[in-house]
């Protein structure tokens, strides 16, 4: 079969009609992603059901900083919406908005990231001592399995911001072809999406284990 | 991906971006003065399915899946 029959030409870039089919397939496969994704964060979370019972099977929870809480998740929250700007922006070929969304979303990334490494986990005890360690029994196993898995995936959006930036500065995305921006920015609206359920099932739901 | 809109249009869609941003903050909030009251579990479930609900739709574009219209 001829490449004209198959409706391509030698060194053509495809039409905007194939380029729409192609995103929506690019779309409906990272949607199939996120899925696969949730169960991994799924069982994480009926892990912390599943184990943090007291003695009278009611749920509890380790006694966290419940400020540090906070402040990492409007932090998250907020860098959702300036990747949200940052999208708009290049949809509409407003390159000056997009980049400086895209540079507030990677700093506030690396804000909560620092939030909970540095304040959380404690890594560096002469900065700030943290709440809990790994060996800490179930409530240290559970916060930083979960954490963690959700940090590895905060550190892996950052670096596909710090990528479609790059790209982004040397012209590549217009209003017209920005799937690169799209699945980044779902990419980091699905990390908020995970947090949402994480932050009260660790900072919020059930009495603190040992406080009065 | 899809037709130039006008400013106008652009303006809209920052301002359902600020507007959801905005809830979400407040419903964050609020979960947390609920946790540091009464700790109801079922209530908590709830204000996380809402703030998902407006992240997944109006930051994640669901829509666009099945939807003939571009995201913006």
């Amino acid at each position: 079969m001829s490449a004209a029959a198959l409706g391509h030409k030698a060194g053509h870039v495809d039409s905007h009609d194939d380029y729409v089919a192609r995103t929506r397939r690019n779309r409906l496969g990272m949607w199939l992603f996120f899925a696969s994704e949730a169960f991994l964060f799924l069982g994480l979370l009926a892990s912390r059901f599943y184990l943090w019972v007291g003695e009278g099977g009611e749920m509890v929870r380790p006694d966290l900083d419940q400020i540090s809480g906070l402040v990492v998740t409007v932090v998250l929250l907020l860098s959702s919406y300036s990747m949200n700007r940052a999208e708009i922006a290049i949809a509409h070929n407003d390159r000056k908005n997009f980049l400086w969304g895209l540079v507030v979303t990677a700093i506030l990334g690396t804000a909560f990231l620092v939030g909970v490494v540095v304040w959380e986990w404690g890594m560096f005890p002469s900065i700030v001592k943290g709440h809990l360690k790994p060996t800490d029994g179930v409530f240290g196993a559970v916060v930083f399995g979960m954490t963690g898995m959700h940090a590895l995936h905060v550190l892996s959006g950052i670096v596909l911001i710090v990528n479609v930036w790059w790209l982004g500065r040397k012209g590549h995305f217009s209003g017209e072809r920005h799937w690169g921006v799209e699945a980044t920015a779902i990419y980091w609206h699905y990390v908020d999406l995970i947090w949402i359920f994480f932050y009260p099932a660790i900072y919020l739901i059930g009495h603190a284990y040992g406080a009065h | 991906m899809s037709e130039r809109k006008p400013p106008a249009a652009k303006a809209g869609i920052y301002r359902t971006g600020y507007f959801v941003a905005i809830v979400l903050a407040v419903v964050t909030v609020v979960e947390f003065y609920i946790a540091l009251t009464f700790n109801n579990f079922a209530i908590m479930i709830l204000l996380g399915l809402v703030k998902a609900y407006f992240v997944v739709n109006y930051f994640m574009h669901i829509k666009s899946l099945w939807s003939e219209e571009e995201s913006h």
